[in-house]
């Protein structure tokens, strides 16, 4: 696929993020591709081991992704969602079953560069067999206006004896009101690792994200981790929940969230429940200003504390 | 800002009946602080598939145990194309433990030997039912309001323009209407879980969808 195909400002959106999605394009890299241009499927590539089917529907797409028995690939499968209009409606129903044995990662980016208005739905379902190692990382942008109604809804269930990691990034542009969902369900010796982060950066700012991970297998263990800022009236809820029902699962929520300008609102939510006798489920949360010291310490090497402030919550919102 | 989540459009009427505004109830709902409209208990879904399991008929431990498992289906795929080998299967410790919670709330009972319902769960089939009385009650309601807009006008429509007085009213009349046929009996006393109809009738409809689509 060249470049035409695909619109240029959805291929630029990411830059802020240092991602270039024509890296991701069909034709470059190994892994298999879905990319969606609003409600069209504009490119689909398959690799071995891999199986993508999709069909358009009125308003999105219906798809599945198949990763076989013990197929483990470098190159990540690559899903964008890129929408170059305004408003609209985009929903996207996906099923992911990676087999037993399997280690893949999905990229997935979700870019509406001219939202305003615009609707985006996901109802996605992720099936992880054992003994696997899955990457989820899905990166946002909904542009400079004012953001998009986004809701996703994700049910995940991680297999014996694998490996879960799901990294969710908005923290670049007007998010708009995003309402998350995502419940993850832990089997036997599984580990589930959780990255949050999101930027609320004006009044039409309002992000709401539910997290919660359920341990339903022995020794399973996850750690959610949330890190947000809100800015000049926006919104933030991080809402993380851990359950531990199984014996010796292990659990931890961790939120840290600033608010920024007057008007702001950030919230944590930590929910944790022990329900097995022999489970551990932990959470912290802080919430509020940077440290002073640390604003004191950039500003003595000449910076103001807007921008001293600024640098914090690009480090907060980049560590691990 | 308001709230405004998929749960506000439920109702959960639990065991806590206090007519009184009491001081530590929550300033916002009015209820008690400690009982929210959805308990967390269905936050879980393998206690909601518990409880879908057993409205169908009481059950024994291990007949819950041989149903809560499931293997994935595609939406597009053909089993031809490709037949999925993933099964999830959950440990006897863990659903004793998800059936002693539910226990413990008062969401089931064991009954020689035998785990039960103690509350009405609605099905989808029965639903369909419903559909004809919920348009009777509607159309008689509709009647009332319009015979009694003038009145209610004059006596409290001078209130903010902004202010929705007929969802309030409306609000307020379906909570003493639920008051009144509990006091004489018309309605068991019990929890009204809509939380699993939803859950019922969320999967049910999807894989309609998905089979009438694909």
């Amino acid at each position: 696929m060249n470049k035409t195909e695909y619109p240029e400002e959805i291929l630029e959106s990411l830059e802020d993020y240092n991602i270039d999605i024509r890296d991701f394009l069909p034709g470059h890299g190994k892994g298999a591709k879905l990319l969606l241009d609003f409600n069209k499927i504009s490119g689909l590539e398959q690799v071995k081991g891999v199986i993508l089917k999709g069909r358009e529907i009125e308003n999105g797409i219906v798809a599945d992704i198949i990763i076989k028995e013990g197929t483990k690939i470098e190159e990540p499968v690559h899903l964008c969602f890129g929408v170059n209009k305004e408003t609209g409606v985009q929903e996207i129903f996906t099923r992911i079953i990676a087999e037993d044995n399997t280690e893949v990662t999905v990229q997935a980016h979700c870019s509406f560069p001219k939202a305003n208005g615009l609707v985006h739905k996901m109802f996605g379902h992720f099936y992880i067999g054992k003994n696997c190692n899955f990457t989820y990382s899905e990166t946002h942008y909904h542009g400079e206006n004012s953001g998009a109604l986004v809701a996703p809804v994700g049910y995940i269930y991680v297999g014996e004896n694998s490996v879960f990691e799901n990294n969710f990034n908005l923290t670049r542009g007007t998010p708009g009101k995003v309402k998350i969902m995502i419940d993850i369900y832990a089997m036997k010796n599984s580990v589930i690792k959780s990255n949050i982060r999101a930027f609320g950066r004006c009044k039409k700012d309002s992000i709401r994200i539910r997290d919660s991970v359920f341990l339903e297998g022995e020794n399973a263990r996850s750690i959610i981790k949330m890190k947000a800022a809100a800015k000049d009236g926006g919104e933030v809820l991080m809402y993380g929940i851990t359950e531990g029902n199984a014996p010796r699962c292990n659990g931890h929520v961790e939120c840290s969230e600033i608010v920024l300008g007057k008007g702001s609102i950030c919230r944590a939510r930590p929910f944790i429940r022990a329900i097995d006798p022999t489970s551990s489920v932990s959470h912290e949360a802080s919430l509020g200003r940077f440290p002073q010291k640390w604003l004191d310490e950039l500003q003595a090497k000449g910076l103001t504390e807007d921008e001293a402030t600024q640098i914090l919550i690009e480090a907060m919102l980049q560590e691990e | 800002m308001k709230e405004n989540t998929k749960y506000h459009n439920y109702r959960f009427v639990g065991k806590i009946n206090v007519d009184e505004i009491e001081p530590w109830f929550d300033f916002a709902t009015g209820k008690p602080w400690d009982d929210p409209e959805i308990p967390w208990i269905l936050d879980n879904k393998v206690r909601r598939e518990i409880l879908v399991i057993l409205a169908k008929g009481p059950k024994s431990f291990q007949q819950i145990y041989e149903k809560v498992n499931f293997s994935p289906k595609p939406l597009l795929i053909t089993k031809e194309e490709y037949d999925c080998q993933i099964s999830y299967q959950w440990t006897k410790e863990t659903i004793e433990n998800h059936l002693m919670n539910l226990e413990w709330y008062n969401l089931i009972k064991l009954i020689e030997k035998k785990y039960e319902l103690t509350i009405p769960i609605l099905s989808t089939e029965k639903s369909e039912k419903l559909e004809e009385y919920i348009v009777k009650f509607t159309e008689n309601w509709i009647t009332i309001i319009k015979q009694l807009n003038n009145e209610v006008q004059e006596k409290i429509g001078d209130l903010d323009q902004k202010t929705p007085l007929y969802e309030i009213l409306i609000e307020k009349a379906i909570e003493k209407l639920y008051d009144l046929l509990k006091r004489d009996n018309l309605i068991p006393d019990t929890p009204n879980i809509k939380v699993l109809w939803a859950e019922q009738l969320r999967k049910d409809k999807f894989e309609e969808w998905v089979a009438k689509n694909y």
